[in-house]
């Protein structure tokens, strides 16, 4: 029976890999420009053969659409893992980054390093995810900090004040960019606070792969003590796992995912919420089989979440925020009705 | 594995919770941690898994002062089964069990192969749980949970085995088996106890806690006397002996003052 378990972890798994392939591939083939599929896969294989054409219609999928396809999917699978992991840590399944502050944080680091004006490229593109993690490790260390001023760190008391933190950090974000801000300031405001792809590049791309390359590793090298941390601290001190180092290294670990990938996409909410619900209905709560398909699966959900987010009120362009709250909550209410027993409760 | 308790103070935050602690756990005793709650049982068990620096003295286990032997280290030779969770783990049965295995397990080691699977297996067989293998936690009941608990124990091998109120929530079969299961593993344990003739049923010895003292040290017979039940508990209770295995009974007659001591 847990060997089948494994086997059905597996081929979910391995579903979901090829399900992200063939997303990015369709994906890819869909916009406002009128390019037909052929058309679009042949500029991507030249480029990838090392001889690109060039043209509008080149720029189109090669410096705009392809790398807003890749960073959708690399932010969905960096938030996503990062939802279980703060679940995890937490004890509790409404932990993710975006509830708990991590995101506004990010954010308002990243607006700072903006509003701050490093002159050149490079450095900001640098300096952004920098910024945005420090962000993100602040709001949290806010969170975990006013609930131990409450008295306790259970599950209730750390949402309430990663709620507190959020609404507080976000308000702050809007208020620079309001005061500070040239141009069109609530288009900004909503990018960074609802989250949006539309500033991706080829730089945020690698930004979001760095993060992902080399954090992920790590929480899946943890997979077993977050397993023994759901057993309650005492237990898993028994079971020989330094709770404290534990927490200390995956919470730093977390917000170094968040931050990387809202300092390229602003705050997206609901990813790391929803899919490690909907992971866990299907494969169980093992962190070894929950991660890797939750990352998956965050990525294929974010890569369509934004596909629709871009297409669906052309020409206009929605925050994907909106989209991933609009799918996501129904979702998530069918999720919570027939998960019982499988999921956490 | 033995157990030297040396004149043991742990402080929590400025109040000191155990104040000269000392017993000696002789290998395969089973010693029962007595005492009205508050009196610095679970604390003590804590300190005995090294989880916690004493203030004064030492827990030394087979000659090892506990809080300094490294936690993995300390994990593949004592098991905690702590007080009975009402928490909803995300886990199946054989899950829950086969993290019994983690502190002898690589770091690189992904866990659940077959031989793991098996192991924990084996744990649930041993606790008596094995048609719970592939039940989720969550459905379990409190006595089910219990097992589980227990066979996550065994599957760390243990020398010495740390029992918080393990016949809490218990309905009353589920409590004597696993105090008979407790009794038959001829492994170390300290378990920390409610019920009086659990304890008298149960351990080679008791040490009775008073607001982080010792106030009695012995056997069954000699620690649950009418005079130490009274000063401790603040109950006036009749000890009688049992007529076929003559472990002393208590039957509680009534509260000797208006309030607890």
């Amino acid at each position: 029976m847990t060997v089948r378990r494994d086997r059905r972890a597996r081929a979910l798994t391995a579903a979901l890999a090829v399900m992200l392939l063939a997303s990015v591939a369709v994906a890819v083939t869909i916009g406002v420009a009128g390019l037909g599929p052929a058309e679009a896969w042949r500029i991507v294989a030249s480029h990838l053969a090392g001889d690109p054409t060039a043209g509008t219609a080149d720029a189109i999928v090669w410096s705009i659409r392809a790398p807003r396809v890749l960073t959708a999917a690399l932010v969905g699978a960096g938030l996503a893992a990062a939802g279980v992991v703060m679940q995890g840590l937490t004890r509790n399944p409404l932990a993710d980054p975006y509830l708990l502050g991590l995101s506004s944080g990010a954010s308002l680091g990243a607006v700072a390093v903006l509003l701050l004006g490093i002159g050149s490229t490079l450095a900001l593109s640098f300096a952004l995810p920098v910024a945005a993690f420090a962000g993100a490790l602040l709001a949290l260390g806010a969170a975990l900090g006013i609930a131990r001023l409450a008295g306790s760190l259970s599950p209730t008391i750390v949402v309430l004040a990663g709620i507190a933190v959020s609404q507080l950090l976000a308000a702050c974000t809007s208020l620079v960019i309001v005061v500070t801000a040239k141009g069109d300031a609530y288009r900004q405001v909503l990018s960074w606070l609802l989250g949006s792809l539309a500033g991706s590049t080829w730089a945020t791309v690698a930004i979001a792969g760095a993060a992902l390359a080399l954090v992920y590793p790590l929480l899946r090298l943890h997979a077993a003590p977050l397993d023994a941390l759901t057993l309650g601290d005492a237990a898993a001190e028994a079971l020989g796992i330094s709770t404290r180092r534990t927490r200390l290294v995956l919470f730093v670990a977390v917000s170094l995912l968040t931050g990387a990938m809202v300092s390229t996409s602003g705050a997206i909410g609901f990813v790391g919420l929803i899919i490690p619900h909907l992971v866990r209905g299907l494969v169980g709560g093992l962190h070894r089989h929950v991660l890797p398909a939750a990352a998956l699966g965050g990525a294929v959900f974010l890569l369509w979440a934004d596909t629709l987010a871009r297409t669906m009120l052309d020409p206009r362009e929605i925050p994907v925020g909106i989209v991933t709250a609009l799918v996501g909550v129904p979702v998530f209410v069918v999720v919570l009705r027939h998960a019982r027993g499988a999921a956490w409760r | 594995m033995e157990v030297r308790v040396e004149s043991l103070a742990v402080a929590r935050g400025h109040r000191e919770v155990l104040t000269d602690v000392a017993f000696v756990a002789a290998p395969g005793e089973v010693i029962g941690l007595l005492g009205p709650n508050g009196a610095g049982k679970s604390t003590l068990l804590a300190a005995i898994a090294g989880m916690l620096d004493p203030a004064r003295g030492a827990v030394l286990l087979d000659g090892r002062p506990a809080h300094l032997i490294p936690r993995r280290e300390i994990a593949r030779a004592v098991a905690l089964m702590e007080q009975q969770p009402d928490r909803d783990i995300p886990l199946r049965a054989v899950d829950v069990v086969e993290l019994g295995l983690l502190p002898f397990r690589g770091r690189f080691d992904r866990g659940g192969s077959p031989r793991d699977v098996s192991l924990a297996r084996d744990s649930l067989a041993a606790a008596g749980a094995a048609h719970l293998s592939e039940r989720p936690w969550t459905e379990l009941s409190g006595g089910e949970r219990q097992r589980v608990s227990l066979a996550r124990a065994l599957a760390q091998r243990p020398r010495l085995l740390l029992l918080d109120e393990p016949t809490n929530h218990l309905d009353v079969r589920a409590q004597l088996d696993t105090l008979a299961f407790v009794s038959t593993l001829g492994i170390t344990a300290v378990a920390a106890l409610h019920d009086l003739d659990h304890a008298a049923r149960l351990c080679t010895r008791i040490v009775l806690l008073d607001r982080g003292h010792v106030a009695a040290l012995g056997t069954p017979a000699e620690v649950l006397t009418p005079t130490v039940i009274a000063a401790v508990y603040g109950v006036a209770a009749t000890v009688l002996t049992h007529p076929v295995d003559g472990r002393p009974v208590i039957a509680l007659d009534a509260a000797t003052t208006e309030e607890a001591p």
